[in-house]
């Protein structure tokens, strides 16, 4: 459901999910909302329930959600896609979870204890949980679940969950069997697990989310991880359904777990069906979906007049911005960058694209996080200040309207990506802002994925645009750290400044929530100044839900899935 | 004949040989790999290395080459990045869709083109011609996107008459005859933007090939005998005209299999063609290749069949 | 005396009525020919002079004025970032025609070069020429296109000058199609009476082929041909997906006409997709016209 970047192939349209971008770990979570800032979220609610068509009435059992077709790796550490780790979050249980506000709670286990020294994680896992095969949960199981991350052979995308678990490197390097266990992964007893990890992080307790694997079920000799593999399409957890019928690239169909340990859910079966942000609208205004993401404002628009729906509009853990490569003599400037930034229309891109559907973004926080502040430069459009600060820099404009310094021309080389409206909007507007401002602004298309290489792994650009979907957890060490600024690390404007990464060390190891907040702020505040990215805008996310369904609340860190045994279905008058 | 087909077939496997590693060589130095395509800020470079060496992607292209070989051998295909399945799975667990759909629009297609041609030939610069003329253009001068909204709004949304999108109703357990109908029903909209795409080029060639032959010398003499019209048309006329079409018929087979990408798109029919884009973007090179390689066979055996159908359409050609 | 001034005379008059200047003759008194021929010029030449007279440039926003209906000031209304609808259809002409035109004339001139001789030789060469067509069909054309984008951005090839790749590129994919095509009919025509006669009058082999046996295949090419130019239209903003395509802000039907694959755009703003999609329409059946007219004026076998 999170589009952020939907992806338009001109001929060959599809809409994917291009995301350049992490996934929020494990979605699911129960709690209220405390202190998330209310005002972000928007409800709009159904105002003609009476007009909900009899296909959907007639569904009193099923409850049909519409999503982009997952993988079919139905397995907690190999889903890859937002809509695999949907599949995943109902069938199976974490040790922790994570309420709206985007708070660590309890799930399978019932409490925790960190370490003096934040190396130490102990786990104790509530009694009594089964697996859909009637056998019970134990610390054995979490054991196995997150030696299997660790195994050489393993090649899923969790790696980084388990990297700094003491023992990690023994045993991931001895392929000849002889490392039986992870050093950092303690059984105490049936219902109490020890990590140990080599650093304190105060994220790593996110790195407990995913989902637990019954050993008994899973289990397979060192090194032969291909039997997970196998088992993609059979998946066995704890949760509150099971699947009963996968059809590759249409649905998905689940059936409740009678004796789910949260309560039985209410709802008998689930169905995820693939739907395409095309005809979404027609799909769930005949009534034939009862959840879905809606992308474009327009049609939001169509959904509120249908009547029946409520619609949850808030904006999303993710940023778009525009990157310059700070080794160009150029963009070492922070003035330069700075005269971008306010020679830049950002706020007429934002209304032209999203229509009051999104918001100018001025740090790389979202605003829905605890992290968020907004007492920084908001950078108003000012060609004068912009103008400003270019001569200051040097850049002096001659008769044919360009600037020029030491008798170079000022020319940007823009590469960005193809099929996508979002970019189509804005190379318009910054060609004609940036022109304005005596700067040559030539722009150039590729496929997203030789972009990405570009970027990423030559770092041969000048300029570039994308976008960061975020984790819960504010940290932005694994984007703007020197470490990162390697080939195929994710800084790849190669911004390394002292200051932030004395604040980002200090984030990272304290463990009190609200000196962090304190410490990300000035972090923010550093980041707005010195501008490691131009940054642009904030989207927002729209989710459809029928009125005849209860119990859904989507916010920015909780889906569909979140508590899905307390979802029920009523009859609408 | 029967050596003739012997021969290609043996011809065929140096082909496929030579394709292979074109295939290969091509894909090696395409942008990007499996591992680039990653961008998340908790997968860090290190990870990224790790993997890299894990999928064998530093290793030698010769050494590669031969993994490759040997999974082909293995009736695997290698594993594919995105789904962590074997390739062969993937493509058997899409292509069919794809390919019922495409053989339905084959089929009506071949069914309403010939006929259409032929009288168009026959009626050169009538009524009948113009319509369908134009009717062809329009066709082809339209993305097939463009029906395919327009079909939902008329059909699924306005009149209700057919779903919105799918292959089967959501959650459905039917089999047999029922499955059977449900398909049937799901099909039609998609079913009817595909054919209007490959109607019009179908009619066209059969129209100009018919015009080309009835002012042969030969259709002149059958007439001057006095065989009916009819008999003259579609029993010594058309045989002839049918050259083209029938290469035309040979190069659709791999466009079976390839599946429909923007129609299987708008109707989210589970085929094969949203997943080759989607290896696309995730650089997922070990399916894009199993799927290359298999159009690659069945080009090579569309063509060699549509050779020996030109035979049996008209004797004289002789195949050597 | 007389008489052999009235012979020369004869044969000067034979050879103003060379057989272009009778199919000339011939296509001139073709009325929905020469429509198409018509049509096919105001196109051209409205997109290369409408731009200049414009009062818009096809790059000027107006964000004020978003997806405007049509009105006086902009007679088929604004896009989503205001510019003028008309002004960029007429710019994205100049692209899409020549792209269409150029691609299709490399496709036919392989094409049928190919298929004629690989068809009349038969045997070896034929064989041959047939594995050719074989490998360039199965090739994996997704990767290389990858490849050549990326390489044309590597030595930073301006991205119009890119466009002029496009056009070869599609030019080569559709060439195998028609070869095969011509291929087969040859196969049965060099079969028949005229090419036996033909070959006892001792003619040469590229005169039979150009001059007898392609000319009868004649009517295959121009189908296809008006297909192509459809195709090639539409292709080049499908090679956009890929980095190959004329690059935004500049305009050309094919990625004009995929707004519609924008829904709300699809129903809501048919100004910005209706335009553009008429355009090609416009110019292939103009093409299909004077395309027949062609066939049918340069048929040897019809009297006049």
């Amino acid at each position: 459901m999170k589009k952020i970047l939907s992806v338009f192939l001109g001929i060959l349209i599809m809409v994917g999910t291009f995301s350049s971008c992490s996934k929020p770990s494990s979605n699911q979570g129960s709690s209220d909302n405390k202190s998330l800032n209310k005002s972000q979220i928007e409800i709009i609610q159904a105002t003609n329930p009476e007009k909900l068509p009899q296909v959907a009435r007639d569904r009193k059992d099923t409850l049909i959600v519409g999503t982009t077709a997952p993988n079919g790796t139905f397995n907690p550490i190999y889903s890859g896609s937002l809509y695999d780790s949907w599949v995943c979050s109902l069938i199976f249980d974490g040790l922790i979870s994570n309420d709206a506000e985007g708070n660590p709670i309890p799930n399978v286990a019932e409490k925790w204890d960190i370490s003096e020294d934040g190396k130490t994680y102990t786990f104790y896992i509530k009694k009594g949980i089964k697996f859909h095969d009637g056998k019970e949960l134990t610390a054995e199981d979490v054991a196995f679940t997150f030696t299997a991350i660790c195994d050489p052979n393993y090649d899923g995308p969790r790696t980084d969950a388990v990297m700094y678990l003491e023992g990690y490197e023994e045993y991931n390097k001895d392929k000849e069997n002889k490392v039986k266990e992870v050093k950092g992964i303690k059984v105490i007893d049936p219902y109490t697990i020890q990590f140990t990890l080599t650093e304190a992080q105060a994220p790593a307790i996110w790195n407990f989310g995913y989902g637990i694997l019954p050993k008994h079920y899973y289990v397979f000799e060192k090194g032969n991880i291909k039997k997970l593999k196998d088992l993609f399409l059979k998946p066995m957890g704890s949760g509150a359904y099971t699947l009963k019928n996968y059809k590759p690239g249409a649905e998905v169909v689940f059936e409740k777990n009678p004796n789910y340990w949260k309560g039985e859910p209410k709802i008998k079966t689930i169905v995820m069906k693939v739907t395409n942000a095309n005809t979404v609208v027609q799909e769930l205004t005949s009534g034939n979906v009862d959840i879905d993401a809606v992308g474009k404002p327009e049609m939001v628009e169509l959904i509120k007049q249908a009547g029946f729906f409520n619609i949850y509009s808030y904006p999303s853990n993710s940023y778009g911005y525009i990157g310059l490569n700070l080794r160009d003599e150029r963009f070492k400037d922070k003035r330069v960058r700075q005269a971008l930034m306010y020679g830049l229309d950002r706020k007429g891109f934002i209304n032209a694209y999203y229509k009051g559907n999104g918001q100018v973004c001025n740090a790389p926080v979202s605003p829905v996080s605890w992290a968020y502040t907004d007492e920084i430069n908001q950078y108003e459009y000012n060609p004068d200040l912009a103008n400003k600060l270019l001569d200051e820099a040097g850049w002096v404009k001659k008769e044919d309207g360009f600037r020029y310094k030491d008798g170079k021309k000022f020319i940007i080389h823009w590469m960005t990506y193809t099929g996508s409206k979002y970019v189509e909007s804005l190379i318009p507007i910054v060609k004609d802002n940036w022109g304005k401002l005596g700067i040559e602004v030539v722009p150039e298309l590729m496929e997203f994925g030789t972009l990405v290489e570009k970027v990423y792994d030559k770092r041969e650009f000048e300029m570039y645009n994308m976008a960061w979907s975020l984790s819960i957890d504010p940290d932005p060490s694994g984007i703007f750290s020197k470490a990162q600024d390697v080939p195929g690390g994710n800084n790849s404007v190669g911004w390394v400044n002292e200051e932030s990464e004395k604040l980002m060390k200090q984030g990272l190891t304290e463990f009190n929530q609200e000196k962090r907040k304190e410490i990300y702020k000035q972090w923010n505040k550093l980041a707005n100044e010195e501008l490691p990215y131009l940054f642009l805008s904030y989207n927002k996310d729209n989710v459809a839900v029928s009125c005849r369904v209860k119990g859904v609340n989507p916010s920015p860190y909780i889906d569909w899935t979140y508590d899905i045994q307390n979802v029920e279905i009523v009859d609408v008058k | 004949m029967r050596q003739y087909i012997t021969r290609r077939l043996l011809e065929m496997i140096p082909v496929l040989i030579g394709i292979s590693i074109l295939i290969f060589v091509i894909f090696q130095l395409a942008p990007g790999d499996a591992v680039s395509a990653i961008v998340d800020p908790k997968t860090s470079a290190e990870t990224k290395a790790k993997l890299r060496e894990q999928l064998h992607l530093n290793e030698p292209i010769l050494v590669q080459y031969k993994y490759w070989v040997m999974d082909i051998l293995k009736g695997q295909w290698g594993e594919s990045f995105y789904y962590k399945q074997p390739v062969s799975r993937v493509i058997n667990s899409f292509i069919w869709n794809s390919f019922y759909l495409s053989l339905a629009s084959f089929l009506l297609s071949a069914i309403l083109s010939i006929p259409i041609g032929v009288l168009s030939a026959t009626k050169q610069y009538s009524k009948f011609d113009y319509i369908f003329t134009i009717f062809a253009l329009i066709g082809i001068s339209m993305p097939s996107f463009f029906f395919g909204l327009l079909l939902i709004k008329w059909f699924a949304v306005d009149l209700k008459l057919f779903p919105v999108s799918g292959m089967t109703n959501p959650g459905s357990t039917a089999t047999g005859f029922a499955l059977f109908k449900e398909v049937m029903h799901h099909m039609a909209l998609p079913l009817i933007v595909l054919t209007l795409g490959s109607l019009a080029g179908l009619m066209r060639y059969t129209r100009s090939s018919m015009l080309e032959v009835i002012r042969q010398d030969y259709i002149r003499t059958a007439r001057a005998k006095g065989l009916r019209e009819k008999v003259v048309i579609y029993k010594h006329a058309l045989r002839n005209a049918l050259i083209p079409v029938v290469t035309i018929f040979g190069m659709s087979l791999p466009g079976l299999f390839s599946g429909a990408i923007i129609t299987e798109q708008i109707f989210n029919w589970p085929g094969i063609g949203p997943i080759e884009l989607q290896a696309v973007n995730t650089r997922d090179y070990p399916l894009l290749m199993g799927i290359n390689m298999l159009l690659a066979l069945l080009t090579l055996l569309g063509n060699l069949i549509a050779d020996v159908t030109y035979a049996l359409v008209d004797p004289r050609i002789r195949l050597k | 005396m007389q008489t052999v001034r009235s012979v020369e005379a004869k044969i000067r008059e034979e050879k103003i009525l060379g057989p272009w200047q009778l199919a000339w003759i011939r296509l001139k008194r073709n009325k929905l020919a020469m429509l198409g021929l018509y049509i096919l010029i105001f196109m051209v030449l409205l997109s290369v002079f409408g731009p200049m007279i414009s009062p818009y440039n096809m790059e000027t926003l107006d964000l004020s004025n978003i997806s405007a209906p049509p009105s006086l000031s902009h007679p088929l209304g604004t896009d989503e970032v205001g510019r003028d609808v008309l002004t960029r259809v007429m710019y994205a002409g100049r692209i899409s025609l020549s792209v269409g035109i150029v691609a299709v004339l490399i496709s036919v001139l392989i094409g049928s070069i190919v298929g004629a001789i690989s068809g009349y030789y038969g045997g070896i060469i034929d064989a041959v020429l047939m594995r050719i067509v074989d490998i360039f069909m199965c090739f994996p054309f997704l990767p290389l296109l990858l490849m050549v984008a990326a390489v044309m951005s590597d030595y930073k090839i301006h991205p119009n000058y890119r466009i002029y790749v496009v056009m070869f590129i599609i030019g080569i994919l559709s060439w195998p199609g028609l070869s095969r095509i011509i291929r087969g009919q040859i196969l049965s025509l060099r079969e028949q009476e005229f090419i036996q006669a033909a070959e006892a009058l001792g003619l040469r082999d590229r005169r039979k082929i150009f001059r007898h046996l392609l000319p009868n295949t004649f009517s295959s090419i121009i189908v296809s041909a008006t297909l192509e130019v459809a195709g090639a239209i539409l292709t080049e903003s499908a090679l956009s997906y890929l980095g190959l395509g004329v690059t935004p802000p500049t305009p050309s039907w094919g990625n004009m006409v995929n707004a519609v694959t924008d829904a709300y755009v699809f129903q809501f703003y048919p100004w910005r997709w209706v335009p553009p999609g008429i355009c090609i329409f416009i110019t292939v059946m103009a093409i299909n016209l004077l395309g027949d007219g062609l066939r049918d004026a340069l048929d040897p076998k019809l009297k006049h």
